[in-house]
């Protein structure tokens, strides 16, 4: 597995927004019966999840993270060296979805913008990304992360449906001498690509013949035992490497931040790596599986005062679509609260004025 | 392998009266046999068995009988399944 080391990183601020709408039990009761959304409910662990109406884009959740986290970083945005986004959910197959947010967000046009298409584990390579532009010398670097995987998903799909929310995140960063050294391990098995794929809307099926509303391969497919599989596989040595390449022991990690691809996968690997629940913090009960965005959404849901108050050396573990997986071992805060947004279904100002340009 | 204590597994599992899963048994065709009880059955293999079974190799298991040989490593089954 690819491991480094980066010294002097610190985060500036982490933000986070999510769509104000919502399903739940509720509504997964009229699609699949009240009885067999209580059993999914209870075999998930996700209670309800945010999810995107039409017209609200990954990069809309992350652009109003992303305006909330130079605020209370206090940056000015001419001050940020590079914007990275990833995400899934990109707005357009080109351009590029974090050139219209370097416009979005002010940032100046010396800024480098780029995106990483990645899923589950994206968060660790954004991270990692990041912290290895900074040691090459760049001051700032704002990281956007998030997926509006609701939009890929078929209503009736029990599979994928009633797991996935959506969420956009901004993770601010910065060169800071003084700060302890970040450690990454990364992996990737594309062996797996068949088991949590959309297989229609880009080229290995021609553009031409894409009606994803029409047709089930252009549908994200989960094949849940074969992803399961994957993560008892390769977790928990990931989760070691991660330990060993920061020469960390379990007692020193405050929180193993995981991503919440599902409760029962989650609690099993916890029993199995002999990790507290206390050190797991969740966030799917009331989000979902949020794919790249879930590790900095659970930050700001489940451990918010303490970034705030004190420096907590934090695992983070993204596994998933791929496959792909990475561990970050990382020291966050003390830090601007970290905050959660909410955002109406309606389109902002920003992506009505963003679309006018296009 | 203790064939009777794998079957009362089954059963606790799939949420069956206490001695319903016969080593006989279909394992796909299993009242409450879905893809949240495969995941079941894959976390209750590695957490008692400490194995963790390919999904795959599981599908090409006819009774709960195969299903057995393979968690307790069996070739035959396993080269069957692959």
């Amino acid at each position: 597995m690819a491991a480094t080391t980066v010294p002097g990183i610190r985060c500036a601020a982490l933000a986070c927004a999510v769509p104000s709408a919502t399903e739940g039990a509720e509504t997964d009761g009229v699609l699949y019966g009240v009885e067999a959304a209580g059993k999914l409910s209870a075999a998930t662990g996700v209670r309800s999840r945010h999810v995107a109406a039409a017209g609200l884009c990954t990069s809309d959740l992350c652009c109003a993270a992303g305006k909330r986290a130079l605020q209370q970083a206090e940056w000015d945005p001419a001050s940020v060296d590079a914007l990275i986004f990833v995400s899934q959910t990109p707005d357009y197959l080109l351009p590029a979805t974090s050139c219209t947010l370097q416009a979005r967000l002010g940032l100046s046009t010396s800024c480098a913008a780029f995106d990483v298409n990645l899923g589950c584990s994206g968060y660790t390579y954004g991270l990692w990304l990041a912290s290895t532009l900074l040691g090459s010398g760049l001051s700032r670097v704002a990281l956007l992360v998030g997926d509006t995987v609701s939009q890929i998903t078929g209503r009736e799909d029990r599979s994928t449906r009633p797991l996935f929310g959506d969420a956009g995140t901004a993770t601010l960063l910065e060169r800071a001498p003084e700060a302890p050294p970040w450690s990454f391990v990364l992996g990737t098995d594309g062996s797996g690509r068949d088991h949590l794929i959309v297989r229609r809307g880009l080229f290995r099926d021609s553009p031409l013949n894409a009606q994803p509303e029409l047709n089930a391969e252009g549908r994200l497919f989960m094949n849940g035992a074969e992803i399961f599989a994957f993560t008892l596989r390769e977790v928990p040595p990931l989760v070691e490497a991660g330990l060993r390449s920061a020469n960390w022991s379990r007692d020193d990690v405050d929180a193993v931040v995981m991503h919440q691809a599902n409760e029962f996968m989650l609690k099993h690997l916890a029993k199995r790596m002999k990790l507290p629940a206390e050190k797991q913090p969740l966030s799917l009960g009331d989000y979902g599986n949020t794919s790249s965005a879930s590790i900095p959404l659970t930050i700001a849901a489940q451990l918010a005062d303490r970034c705030a108050a004190e420096s907590l050396k934090l695992l983070l573990v993204g596994f998933g679509v791929g496959y792909s997986w990475g561990v970050a071992a990382v020291e966050f805060g003390p830090l601007p609260r970290p905050e959660i947004l909410s955002l109406d279904a309606e389109p902002t100002v920003a992506s009505l004025m963003e679309r006018r340009a296009c | 392998m203790d064939l009777a204590k794998f079957c009362l597994q089954m059963d606790e599992l799939f949420e069956l009266d206490e001695g319903t899963t016969q080593p006989t048994d279909e394992l796909q065709q299993i009242s409450g046999w879905s893809s949240l009880t495969f995941m079941g059955l894959i976390a209750l293999v590695d957490e008692e068995y400490g194995v963790t079974l390919a999904p795959n190799a599981v599908l090409n298991c006819v009774s709960i009988a195969d299903l057995a040989r393979l968690t307790a490593g069996d070739s035959q089954t396993l080269r069957r399944a692959a």
